[in-house]
């Protein structure tokens, strides 16, 4: 029974945040759309560092401790997370190198095998992802039946699955054209990709974040995390209505024009309709909070929250534009870095102390003074870099929609700025805190025994 | 209970300077006409005195002000919850009837693990301390385990009540 601090969530978070200002820093560089091609081979580097790299790693490390935690179960596998972590980041690598050897990038005339780095890179990533799933899924599995978040993580890891093979598939169809049947490759490397997205941002990410943000803001604000009948029925609509979406989208890949694309459309309406409700019962989960002071995590873990309610404006209008593919960068943008980088972000910076401190004084609690965990970090330092990062967002968005590439690297160098910022912040939680006596530090039972003595007047 | 019945002391001077504010303290109760409570001002919860108190029949309700600053209401009319039973103990377990009982709900993680560990400091081997918790503290159970406590679980409408049994004191 219990849990303990799962050592290898925070070597994830630290490569999940090296991924992450690599890719901003490829932003500001003006490396990616709209400098560069949506499909440009350095924009799907990019994105790549994004997803794999930050958005996945950044979701797996937590989930290695939040599963445990929502379940009140070990994890089935302890030498899982490192395999994970070695094969996607791994497999990261050889995929953005083979990114950059696509015909068109800047290495074009990388040495013979240059070809299979990207299907080798996806094959490790898909390998890593299948070790991660084994294990978080066996532990699921023991903890039936399944609380809200964790139902929200358990769809989202089926998601995890459709995405990391489908992506696969583009890789090793783009590698060896004749390897699928013909006339299956066209078009599933064209109409196949929203596809792709629609099981990564909206699937894997989003439902996860859906579930991991109702966990932690109930917790940390004392609201109540039973979200009741309702509750259970804007999971179901949501991560359904993604669920029809996405084979409705893959049978209209293979047969456009057949009543896939009416279902399809019902899916994305159910989607919207479920994310909109989830939207609604967070904001009532916020006011019936009993904690009145927002702290950090909180406060802009709503401003993320926000973004995904933005997201949502950008796909309706991108839907009314019709199928051009600029229109869908804007709410793809706002999905990948304002809700969920923000989400990601804000609940780093309350998971990191927390785990740090837990680590830490776990074994002194009781027996001396111990500072608390609001002691490990200062929110008055930590507040203008998420209001910087935000703001940044909200900048690099209407670049997008201008759509202005200048103003968007100016805003990506913004980004980049204020994520580093965060990132010191995270960094200077897991040193010592300042031990100033009477200020913050709390006395233990022995000093208060010192001070009031005890009964027994040890 | 009105505040007019409320004797208030105000010790947070006294523990900033080191002194030692139980003799105040226990002066304050001996003081306290039949039906008056006690309203102590401090800097951290004093956890000991729950029971000392407790003994003397006062129940106790603990309010964090601030970093530094607890309020802890000492009253004689104690709701069932807050003083000691008298009962046998568990019959089942074979476990004594609970020293101490904290109530932790509406405290932010990992408030209840921390509460809940400098309490069992101050119990003596064998003995037993109840706490209802919000939600389970996930955490907490390696620790109490690393330090020799039992603990019985049992999830009810109102709360998570945890039953600890404090083991022998470990080196």
């Amino acid at each position: 029974m219990g849990v303990r601090v799962e050592p290898w969530a925070l070597r994830y978070f630290g490569v999940a945040f090296a991924s992450y200002l690599a890719a901003l820093a490829a932003m500001a560089a003006g490396l990616t759309y709209p400098s560069a091609g949506l499909l440009a081979p350095t924009t799907l580097a990019a994105v790549h560092l994004v997803t794999v790299g930050w958005l996945t790693l950044l979701m797996l490390g937590a989930l290695h401790q939040f599963v445990p935690v929502i379940t009140g179960r070990r994890l089935a596998s302890d030498r899982s997370p490192a395999a994970t972590l070695l094969l996607v980041a791994g497999g990261l690598i050889l995929m953005v190198a083979g990114f950059l050897a696509l015909p068109g990038g800047p290495w074009p005339a990388l040495p013979a095998g240059g070809e299979l780095l990207l299907p080798l890179g996806g094959s490790a990533v898909v390998a890593g992802a299948a070790v991660a799933l084994a294990n978080l899924g066996r532990t699921l599995g023991r903890a039936r039946p399944l609380s809200l978040p964790a139902r929200y993580v358990a769809s989202a890891l089926g998601f995890l699955a459709l995405t990391v093979l489908l992506g696969l598939t583009f890789a090793l169809a783009m590698t060896w054209p004749g390897l699928l049947p013909a006339g299956m490759a066209g078009p599933l490397l064209g109409a196949g990709l929203p596809l792709h997205l629609l099981a990564g941002v909206g699937g894997w990410f989003t439902l996860t974040a859906m579930g991991v943000a109702l966990k932690l803001l109930a917790m940390f604000t004392l609201a109540p995390e039973d979200r009741g009948k309702t509750g259970q029925g804007i999971w179901a609509v949501t991560a359904g209505g993604m669920a029809l979406a996405w084979l409705a989208g893959l049978a209209g890949v293979f047969a456009p024009g057949s009543p896939a694309g009416v279902l399809a459309r019902a899916g994305w309406g159910l989607t919207g309709t479920g994310v909109a409700l989830y939207l609604v019962d967070i904001r009532r989960l916020f006011g019936q909070r009993r904690r009145r002071g927002l702290e950090v995590n909180a406060r802009f873990g709503a401003w993320a929250l926000g973004c995904l309610g933005l997201t949502l404006l950008a796909c309706a209008w991108a839907l009314l534009r019709g199928r051009e593919p600029g229109s869908w960068a804007l709410a793809v943008f706002l999905a990948l870095f304002g809700w969920l980088s923000g989400l990601g972000l804000s609940q780093l910076y309350k998971i990191v102390p927390f785990l740090t401190w837990i680590e830490r004084y776990g074994k002194r609690m009781g027996r001396e003074r111990v500072p608390r965990v609001q002691d490990l970090v200062q929110e008055r330092r930590a507040r203008p870099w998420f209001q910087g990062y935000f703001g940044a967002v909200a900048l690099a968005a209407a670049a997008l929609a201008i759509p202005s590439p200048a103003l968007f690297r100016a805003a990506a160098a913004l980004m980049l700025l204020a994520a580093a910022g965060v990132g010191r912040e995270l960094l200077a939680s897991r040193r010592c805190p300042r031990a100033s006596p009477g200020h913050g530090a709390r006395d233990g039972p022995a000093g208060a025994r010192d001070a009031v003595a005890g009964p027994r007047g040890s | 209970m009105a505040t007019e019945e409320m004797v208030t002391l105000d010790v947070r001077e006294d523990l900033r300077n080191g002194r030692e504010p139980l003799r105040r303290i226990l002066a304050a109760v001996d003081a306290l006409a039949p039906g008056q409570g006690l309203r102590l001002l401090t800097t951290f919860e004093p956890l000991p005195l729950y029971r000392l108190l407790g003994g003397r029949g006062l129940g106790h309700e603990a309010r964090r002000l601030g970093v530094a600053d607890w309020e802890v209401r000492f009253f004689p009319d104690a709701p069932a919850e807050a003083t000691a039973p008298v009962a046998q103990g568990d019959p089942a377990s074979g476990w004594p009837a609970p020293a101490m009982h904290l109530d932790n709900r509406g405290l932010e993680p990992p408030e209840p693990m921390m509460r809940i560990l400098e309490a069992l400091e101050t119990l003596a081997p064998g003995e037993v301390l109840a706490a209802v918790n919000e939600r389970e503290p996930v955490f907490l159970f390696p620790e109490l385990a690393a330090r020799g406590h039992a603990v019985t679980v049992e999830r009810r409408d109102d709360g998570v009540h945890l039953t600890i049994r404090r083991g022998a004191d470990p080196a």
